[in-house]
């Protein structure tokens, strides 16, 4: 029994979410949804520790689906660097699900709480599908799955606001242009070489001589998926979408879903694609290095000037992609190790500033900075947590924020550009001032008199996991050796090029 | 995490955090005065009785980090500052606000913390820390000034921070060593971008010449008990780095010496009593650093001395002024004066600092400014020892005569308040004592110190030098005074540095925003027309029924979808040949 | 700045009473010439040759008295040349600055000096 589950690890730990989202539509209970989400989003998490531990020297699972092998078989192929967006989807997955439970008792209407539950699982599924999976094409199946059930996500919130219903179409639009443009330079791909495993893939594109459709792929590519990571100015759904989806669902998919999309973009370009040198390397530096830049400091200009804290931080999300983008565009094993740190640091923080701020919205009722008056003395846990993820957020010692930015600038200095060292500064600074905009509203300004019951601190199904990933913010800010060390294995492994090290492991039942 | 809290458990900083958070939970009064001042003798205890040699080793994102590197020279540094941290805290009985003494315990930790630091990493760790602690001191007075010059403090010390980080980083890349240890190496020319970082971020909080105004603009900011506090641990927390890592850097000599001329002349024509101290205080730095520059075995001790006299007679005279700020609620000389009536227990501990810091025989600046001069000597830096030797008559018209001269004598204020009370009076008293001992018994101060002293300051050329100097600059004085020469203390500020950023920039600022505003606006013009053409355009193509703001900004998206994808083409395929 | 009032009853504690005959005229001239002897002195002392420095200028007679007494007098006319230049009023910076406000009030204890 063990032995199968441990062999088919990365098989169950995305399908049996997928398998558990229709079983718990079908008991219809919202309870019985909730723990049988609940059960499967921790064994998920397990399996991807599990995974993770396997991989962390360097080696690579792949599993054969069905045990056809590939390239004609689907295959999920997992190292260090799948390993890492899957631990931080899984365990984002895991802690938002306890607290959207009480959240959405608010938030969402009581008939659509097993939808949710549903829609929730359908989207990790896809989530980690895509970080798991070792076929180009599966990667748009996956990523399909998760944004069509984060539409139905985001526009549940229209309970509370309708403006939800505007931003989910809004997002539909624009994230089904980006995975067409996607699928269409996969078709490329195809064209050119007659295969849709990454392995393959690689190995074919490093033999073929050099032409214009596998040039024209990369670029649908890559715009295709930025758009999907919210590249700025491809950023204008994400506002909106995180601001008006439920709490819970802000929560999630700041922390998950771009990571995700900056994943596959990663993956595209180094491994199946080689980033060293030539148009890849050009369309890094010459697009990507001047929009992250830009992202770094119009994104947090612009969160300055926001009312609408959930907003702020969205924007603040889009400035912090730059960074992610922009250790990409060293080619150094430092710089890509530092993009992975900061994904899975900045998963951490976001998640705790958007679950705080959800339970302050969840409280007041409204995520408008004044609502935030005085919560300093009225919900001390939730603004305590706020501000210690702010700090990370700055990038402020001790907490994972600096390690994350500690690591960027070391890789800038290698690579030698030491201006964008400023860069990274500067734009730090930018949050700074955000943050403290806060931080001033919460503890210099006096409670509203309100005249309804006052405002009391968040239950504590929202607080203990809030509180759960503030302490990991702090212990990964001190103890940062094993997510520095999986990321830079991760790096070492994206940057040697190809998928394939030899040093693969097969799982699952071998033959055909 | 484990493993950094073991590194913790060995530093001293361990009971300084551990302090901080107790203190809350203690109630107001004798328990928590208890507390503050249990916590500098543990943090004594722990640092004499420290085994010598690297310790509380840990590793944060891959790099090896020391926070415990026990050495005489960090010993004497780490001792002087629990002491200053006792003094202050004795001095600070009164106080009921929980958040300066929890920023003064952190403050003090924190200070200390870097001292013992054994790796960059560590110690760009405790330089944030003591400007994030400190400025508290400032912003606990309350008013809406002394906000403003807190914000201006922070800002320019997490500045130095952000430098010593870069420089750290550079640093790093170039060496791959974190390591704290000298950067001098074979002279300026030899340094890196990194080095030179670094060296900025330890001049900024070591107040060099035309970096050091946030000291005069904030410490006179600071609360009654908070200045104490602030005068004892930053700046000297940087001339320790500068000693540790630029020991023996020829220029550092002259800049030492610019510094301990140029405060002079502003410290004399300042009103503000406790900001005249803090002009003194920049020209003790100038001494220190000077003997950094030298940086010789007896230049260091030098250094090192005057560090440990200096704190002591600083606060002391530091307390003096506060203590009659605390009973009259002004520190201006110019509304003070003839507080000998009534303070006169006051007056004789804020004779005994001025006569310390003038370095007169018998008291404690004696025995330790003469190592630095001595050094400059031996060396044979002749422009910088008469430099030094002037400073020096400097220091006596500053510190040692206008402070007490205008506070307790000169002409009578009329105002006549009660002595300070009584715990300030033994923090005070206990100051004065310490001060008197070392000047008396030199040797205890000197079996302190890193390398071996066989220095005897009680020669008679040496006393009849100094005495020569100082009376004879006391009698240039007394007749001034008499015929009418000295300048008057009447109200006002003077301008320094701060005048760039206070008047300059935000003038600069104001034009520049006035010139832009105006292009930007007829820029605006022009582009908001083409701007709604285009927009018109896409919302005819989404159609006319859908609502206006939403379809605009979803075609604006496509819109950039499709430049950026036009972009990445016209690159890749059109502009790289194949 | 208050004159000195001669009629002022208000309590002074008896250290400060005993002080108060620094004041008058004649004690201050008693000083300053008190002062100038030891200086004399020290300057005689000089003649003992007891010093030797380490740069020749300073075994010049009397040569850290005059350096003193010149730097002393140096100082003090430079500074009332330089507070022409810099000094400004307490609100040049604006109102709303540590030097043209007074120190809270509340923060302190003030108390007049009484007998008892």
């Amino acid at each position: 029994m063990l032995e199968g589950i441990v062999q088919n690890a990365p098989l169950l730990a995305i399908m049996l979410p997928l398998i558990a989202a229709p079983v718990a539509v079908l008991f219809g209970n919202k309870s019985v949804a909730f723990y049988i989400s609940g059960a499967t989003l921790v064994l998920s998490f397990a399996l991807c520790v599990y995974m993770a531990l396997l991989v962390s020297d360097g080696s690579i699972l792949s599993y054969h689906i069905g045990g056809w092998a590939p390239p004609i078989g689907i295959e999920y192929r997992i190292d260090a660097a799948n390993a890492m967006v899957m631990i931080i989807v899984s365990a984002m997955g895991a802690l938002v699900l306890p607290y959207a439970r009480a959240s959405i008792e608010k938030e969402i209407s009581p008939g659509h709480h097993t939808m949710f539950y549903a829609c929730y699982m359908l989207c990790f599924t896809g989530l980690m599908g895509v970080a798991a999976t070792g076929d180009a094409f599966n990667v748009f199946v996956f990523l399909e799955i998760s944004s069509l059930s984060t539409y139905v996500l985001v526009a549940m919130g229209a309970r509370q606001d309708k403006r939800a219903l505007s931003a989910a179409y809004d997002y539909l639009i624009l994230g089904t242009v980006g995975a067409t443009f996607f699928v269409i330079g996969l078709g490329f791909l195809y064209i050119a070489t007659g295969t849709l495993n990454m392995v393959d893939l690689a190995d074919k594109l490093a033999n073929s001589p050099d032409n214009k459709t596998i040039r024209a792929g990369f670029a649908l590519i890559v715009i295709g998926m930025g758009l999907k990571l919210a590249l700025f100015p491809l950023h204008r759904w994400l506002p909106g979408a995180y601001s008006y989806a439920p709490s819970a669902v802000s929560a999630f998919l700041a922390s998950t879903a771009t990571k995700v999309a900056l994943y596959v973009v990663i993956r595209f370009t180094f491994s199946v694609y080689d980033a060293s040198s030539g148009f890849e390397r050009t369309t890094l530096e010459y697009i990507i290095l001047p929009l992250a830049i830009t992202a770094m400091f119009t994104a947090s200009a612009v969160a300055i000037f926001q009312m609408n804290v959930k907003k702020l931080l969205a924007y603040s999300s889009v400035s912090q992609i730059g960074y992610m983008l922009l250790g990409l565009t060293y080619l150094n094993q430092t710089g890509v190790a530092a993009s992975f740190i900061h994904m899975f640091n900045h998963a951490m923080t976001k998640g705790a500033l958007f679950m705080a701020v959800g339970m302050v919205v969840w409280r007041t009722g409204s995520a408008l900075l004044p609502s935030f008056a005085g919560i300093g003395r009225t919900m001390p846990w939730t603004a305590a947590a706020i501000v210690v993820a702010g700090l990370s957020l700055i990038g402020v010692p001790a907490t994972a924020g600096f390690v994350s930015k500690w690591v960027l600038m070391a890789g800038a200095f290698e690579r030698g550009w030491w201006p964008v060292s400023f860069a990274i500064v500067g734009s730090s600074v930018l949050a700074v001032i955000y943050v403290w905009r806060l931080v001033e509203v919460m503890y210099f300004q006096e409670p509203k008199a309100t005249t309804k019951d006052p405002v009391r601190e968040a239950p504590l199904a929202m607080l203990v996991p809030t509180w759960i990933l503030i302490l990991a913010i702090v212990w990964f800010g001190i103890a940062a050796n094993a997510p520095v060390e999986l990321a830079r294995i991760a790096a070492d492994g994206l940057l040697a090029g190809g998928f394939d090290n030899g040093q693969t492991v097969i799982l699952g039942i071998p033959g055909r | 995490m484990i493993e950094f809290l073991t590194a913790l458990l060995e530093t001293p900083v361990l009971w300084f955090l551990l302090g901080a958070i107790v203190l809350p939970f203690i109630p107001a009064g004798t328990g928590r005065g208890l507390l503050t001042l249990v916590v500098p003798i543990i943090s004594a205890w722990v640092i004499w009785t420290a085994p010598q040699g690297l310790g509380g080793a840990a590793s944060l994102a891959g790099l090896d980090l020391t926070l415990m590197r026990v050495d005489k020279l960090s010993i004497v540094f780490g001792l002087i500052f629990s002491l200053a941290a006792f003094l202050a805290a004795i001095y600070a009985w009164h106080l009921r606000d929980t958040v300066q003494q929890v920023a003064t315990l952190l403050y003090a930790g924190t200070a200390i913390g870097a001292v013992f630091a054994g790796d960059l990493l560590t110690l760009f760790i405790y330089w944030e820390g003591t400007a994030l602690a400190s400025v508290f001191l400032i912003w606990a007075r309350g008013t809406e000034g002394a906000f403003h010059t807190g914000m201006r403090y922070l800002i320019i010390q997490i500045g130095s921070g952000v430098i010593l980080i870069a420089g750290v980083a550079l640093h790093y890349t170039q060496t791959g060593s974190i390591e704290f240890t000298s950067f001098t190496g074979e002279g300026p020319h030899s340094w890196g971008v990194g080095t030179w970082l670094i060296l900025l971020a330890f001049g900024i909080k070591c107040a060099f010449p035309l970096l050091h105004n946030w000291l005069q603009d904030s410490y006179p900011a600071a609360t009654v008990t908070g200045t104490v506090v602030l005068s004892a641990f930053t700046t000297k927390m940087a001339v320790y780095c500068l000693a540790r890592g630029f020991a023996g850097t020829e220029f550092l000599i002259y800049v030492g010496a610019i510094m301990t001329l140029f405060p002079i002349f502003l410290a004399e024509i300042e009103n503000d009593l406790r900001r005249v101290l803090s002009y003194s205080l920049n020209n003790q730095l100038g001494f220190m650093v000077v003997g950094v520059g030298v940086g010789t075995e007896l230049a260091l001790n030098g250094t090192a001395a005057h560090a440990f006299c200096h704190i002591l007679y600083k606060s002391l005279l530091f307390m003096s002024v506060g203590a009659v700020l605390h009973r009259t609620g002004t520190s201006k000389a110019s509304e003070l004066g003839g507080l000998y009536r009534t303070m006169p227990l006051t007056m004789v501990f804020c004779i005994i600092g001025a006569a310390s810091i003038s370095a007169f025989p018998l008291f404690s600046g004696f025995v330790s400014k003469s190592l630095i001069l001595s050094a400059t000597a031996d060396n044979q830096y002749p422009i910088v020892w008469a430099a030094l030797v002037f400073a020096s008559a400097g220091v006596l018209s500053h510190s040692g005569i206008k402070i007490p001269y205008f506070t307790f004598f000169a002409h009578d204020s009329g105002k006549r308040p009660a002595e300070a009370p009584t715990h300030m009076l033994i923090a005070m008293g206990l100051t004065a004592f310490a001060c008197v001992f070392i000047g008396v018994f030199p040797q205890t101060l000197y079996a302190l110190l890193p390398y071996s002293v066989d220095y005897v300051p009680y020669t008679w050329a040496h006393v009849l030098e100094q005495m020569q100097l100082l009376v004879f600059a006391l009698l240039a004085f007394a007749l001034l005074m008499k015929y009418g020469f000295f300048p008057e203390e009447k109200r006002g500020i003077n301008l320094d540095t701060d005048w760039s950023y206070r008047k300059m920039l935000p003038a600069i600022v104001g034009f520049s925003c006035q010139v832009i505003g105006a292009v930007w606006s007829e820029l605006m013009r022009g582009s908001h027309a083409a701007k709604n053409a285009i927009l018109d355009l896409l919302s005819g193509y989404y159609g006319p029924q859908g609502r206006a703001a939403q379809v605009q900004s979803t075609g604006l998206m496509v819109l950039w979808l499709a430049i950026l994808l036009g972009t990445a083409l016209v690159l890749n395929l059109v502009i790289l040949p194949s | 700045m208050a004159k000195p009032d001669t009629k002022d009853e208000r309590p002074i504690s008896p250290t400060g009473r005993k002080l108060t005959v620094l004041e008058q005229p004649v004690v201050i001239n008693r000083m300053i010439i008190g002062l100038a002897l030891f200086c004399a002195l020290l300057f005689l002392a000089d003649l003992a040759h007891i010093r030797h420095g380490k740069f020749a200028v300073e075994d010049l007679i009397g040569f850290y008295g005059f350096y003193g007494f010149a730097a002393f007098a140096f100082i003090i006319f430079a500074t009332k040349a330089l507070r022409a230049v810099i000094g400004r009023d307490e609100d040049y910076y604006g109102d709303r600055v540590v030097d043209a406000e007074d120190y809270p009030p509340t923060e302190l204890e003030l108390k007049e000096f009484s007998d008892d």
